[in-house]
């Protein structure tokens, strides 16, 4: 309905005009001399029985409204009297003294003399009408529903959608590697010894001997499960150590666990963002986040990974436009991972920071793989690069990794995890973690602790040696720059992949393949949800830990090499064959 | 102070306080509820945007009542007449149904 709109103010302007016109007339015009004119005018014009009938009228209406059609009446006679220009002129002149403020057809004339009765009778209209007024919802739009045949012809024509895409050849044929032994730097892989490059135990903690029987301990004291949530019967003391152990550990005033690893991110992110508020987040983060991000419901941009001067570019977008459009002050998160899941390489926190601080934003940082790996203590990416503990407001990470048990936590100052006791949702509506997995993670943060000194140097060292092998190593690209040295997962690709990423995959599978068979190291290709919506080309990943000799290294380094020249010479003629058909398809 | 006057200030007072707490104060005090109602004034979250509805009627006869009652019976020139139409016109063309969720001229929009 947009006839209203501009109509309502040109109302006001008008309004607004008499108004003011009428308040100035009230000192002009003295009440009684309206009177006298007005009396004076009307005695005039009217003879005989016409006389009688105004005189009639007159007590029946209000005596402004006949006093301003006498007016007009006046006017029209002097004009048709006079048909001349001159004549005109004057009744012209004649009917502005009535329009001006103190004649007859001026709203203050009119009010004063009792029109404000008629006013009053608008105005009481004007309720009552209100008053029979129906109730509606403005946005509610009624359609009309379907017919019984509309509905057989929509419920005929509808196809299921599949849940994911066909499976390529490659793909229905693949069958993963059987694991018969716990996670140490050799495993039984298929019934036989094979070195262990895809764990992420940094550390070597699990299957720690004295880990185990502290976590027996708890099972025979609070059983296997915790039975409830946090808030609802379900924290234990273990729950409480761990928290204080890992707040005490990141150096931060308190922390928080949750159940589950992947779901830690995505409830803490949105326990602090909202629809208002804006998330500044990587290209390249992994799904965890990005889920986080999207269940927020917070607006999102994205910067190019790792790339400072993008991430600078849209932070000053931002500014711009919350300036233009006086937006109101909200929540802004820039949310980076310690090392990429996706990649492998470290985010540059020291200029994050920075611009961080410039920009006025908070920082989210998932330590999940750099949490027990960088740092001189193995609090994570914040410490390798400087950052002191709060710089980045909210640091979460899995205790799955290095920590070797199930979960995540969040650390922070005492507001950041307070508020998640009752605003993130994992905690409050998810069964907390089994005790003695708690008992498990105090274990091995015990072993991190008292063995930092040894243990992250010897990581370092594997972890500088692999991706400097690796990138010696021909017909192999790493992904990474030398700033990601420290970092001991390490993404590679082959020299000549195929650009199609199932053919890329299955090359890579090949790979993999080939060299647990006749190499005896295991590797994996490194999978992508299809739900993700990063779309990097397929990589290797290769993961070091500290408890890998420099032998193991080698051995792993060398395999690798042997399987890639196996694999490419038998497939390079099929691969461009395959290539060619998938992208020209 | 005639009647006339003493109503005239009731209007205007209540005017300025309804306008501020109907139709310039937006959201809602709720931490719960993710910013929905943040460009929303309490006015346009009332009976959840349900248009004439009885608690809606009554806030708009209200200033009309009151308008009537600062004018009815006065001499018309010791009360600001002028001021009155103009704090009633406002307060009852931000009501209508048909200004639901509109900022004309952008007054309000942020």
């Amino acid at each position: 309905m947009p006839r209203p709109l501009f109509v309502s103010p040109i109302l006001i302007v008008l309004l607004i005009a008499s108004a003011a016109a009428s308040k100035g007339s009230y000192v002009q015009r003295p009440f009684e001399d309206a009177r006298v004119t007005n009396k004076s005018q009307s005695e005039d014009l009217g003879t005989g029985s016409h006389m009688m009938w105004m005189e009639q009228l007159r007590l029946m209406l209000p005596s402004s409204l006949l006093d301003a059609v006498n007016s007009t009446r006046v006017t029209l006679y002097t004009a048709a009297k006079h048909a001349t220009p001159e004549g005109l002129l004057e009744a012209v002149r004649d009917f502005w003294d009535l329009l001006k403020p103190g004649g007859k057809l001026h709203p203050t004339y009119i009010i004063e003399h009792q029109g404000h009765l008629v006013f009053e009778v608008v105005l009481s209209v004007v309720i009552a009408y209100l008053l029979f007024q129906r109730s509606y919802k403005p946005s509610a739009k009624q359609e009309k529903p379907l017919t019984e045949k509309e509905m057989d012809e929509l419920c005929a024509e509808w196809q299921p959608e599949p849940l994911c895409g066909p499976l390529t050849e490659a793909q229905r044929k693949f069958e993963p590697p059987v694991i018969s032994s716990a996670a140490g730097v050799y495993i039984m892989a298929n019934g036989k010894k094979a070195l262990n490059m895809v764990s992420f135990n940094f550390l070597g903690v699990a299957g720690n001997a004295s880990i185990k029987e502290a976590a027996q301990a708890t099972i025979n004291k609070y059983g296997v499960g915790s039975c409830g949530p946090r808030g609802f019967y379900g924290t234990i003391d273990v729950h409480l150590d761990l928290e204080e152990r890992l707040a005490r550990f990141m150096g931060t005033q308190e922390s928080i666990i949750y159940s589950y690893d992947l779901a830690t991110i995505p409830s803490v992110l949105p326990a602090f963002a909202n629809a208002k508020d804006l998330i500044v987040c990587d290209e390249g983060v992994s799904y965890p986040i990005q889920n986080g991000c999207h269940l927020s419901r917070a607006s999102i941009r994205r910067f190019r990974h790792n790339d400072m001067a993008d991430l600078e570019r849209v932070l000053q977008e931002v500014d711009k436009e919350y300036r233009r459009l006086r937006k109101p002050l909200n929540r802004r998160f820039i949310v980076v991972e310690g090392i990429y899941m996706h990649s492998g390489d470290l985010a540059p926190l020291a200029d994050i920071y920075r611009l961080k601080e410039n920009y006025k934003y908070r920082l989210v940082v998932d330590e999940s793989l750099a949490l027990g790996v960088l740092g001189e203590h193995g609090r994570g990416a914040c410490e390798h690069w400087g950052l002191r503990p709060g710089d980045a407001e909210i640091v979460s990470a899995s205790i799955g990794n290095a920590l070797a048990s199930v979960g995540g936590f969040c650390a922070g100052d005492r507001e950041i995890v307070d508020h998640q006791r009752l605003s993130g949702l994992g905690y409050c509506f998810s069964a907390s973690l089994p005790p003695f997995l708690a008992t498990a993670a105090i274990g091995a943060l015990d072993t991190l602790e008292t063995g930092a000194p040894q243990l992250l140097p010897a990581l370092a060292a594997n972890a500088r040696l692999l991706r400097s092998r690796l990138a010696d190593t021909p017909g192999v690209e790493v992904v990474g720059a030398a700033r990601d040295a420290p970092s001991p997962v390490v993404h590679v690709r082959l020299a000549e992949q195929p650009e199609a990423p199932e053919a890329a995959e299955e090359l890579l599978q090949q790979v993999v393949d080939a060299a647990l068979k006749r190499g005896g190291v295991l590797f994996t290709v490194h999978r992508v949800s299809p739900l993700d919506r990063v779309r990097s080309a397929p990589s290797i990943r290769v993961v070091v830990t500290a408890v890998h000799t420099e032998k193991d290294v080698l051995k792993a380094v060398a395999a690798l090499a042997a399987a890639v020249r196996e694999v490419c010479k038998v497939s390079r003629v099929a691969t461009r064959s395959s290539y060619m058909t998938t992208t020209g398809a | 102070m005639d009647s006339g006057l003493a109503w005239t200030y009731v209007h205007l007072l209540h005017g300025v306080i309804t306008y501020y707490l109907l139709h310039w104060n937006k959201g809602s005090p709720v931490q719960m509820d993710q910013g929905k109602y943040d460009s929303l004034t309490f006015w346009e979250q009332l009976d959840d945007g349900v248009q004439n509805t009885n608690t809606r009627k009554f806030l708009t006869l209200v200033p009309v009542a009151l308008f009537l009652l600062a004018t009815h019976g006065t001499d018309y020139r010791r009360q600001p007449l002028g001021l009155n139409l103009i704090v009633l016109l406002v307060l009852v063309i931000a009501k209508f149904p048909a200004m639901h969720k509109v900022r004309i001229f952008g007054i309000n929009k942020y």
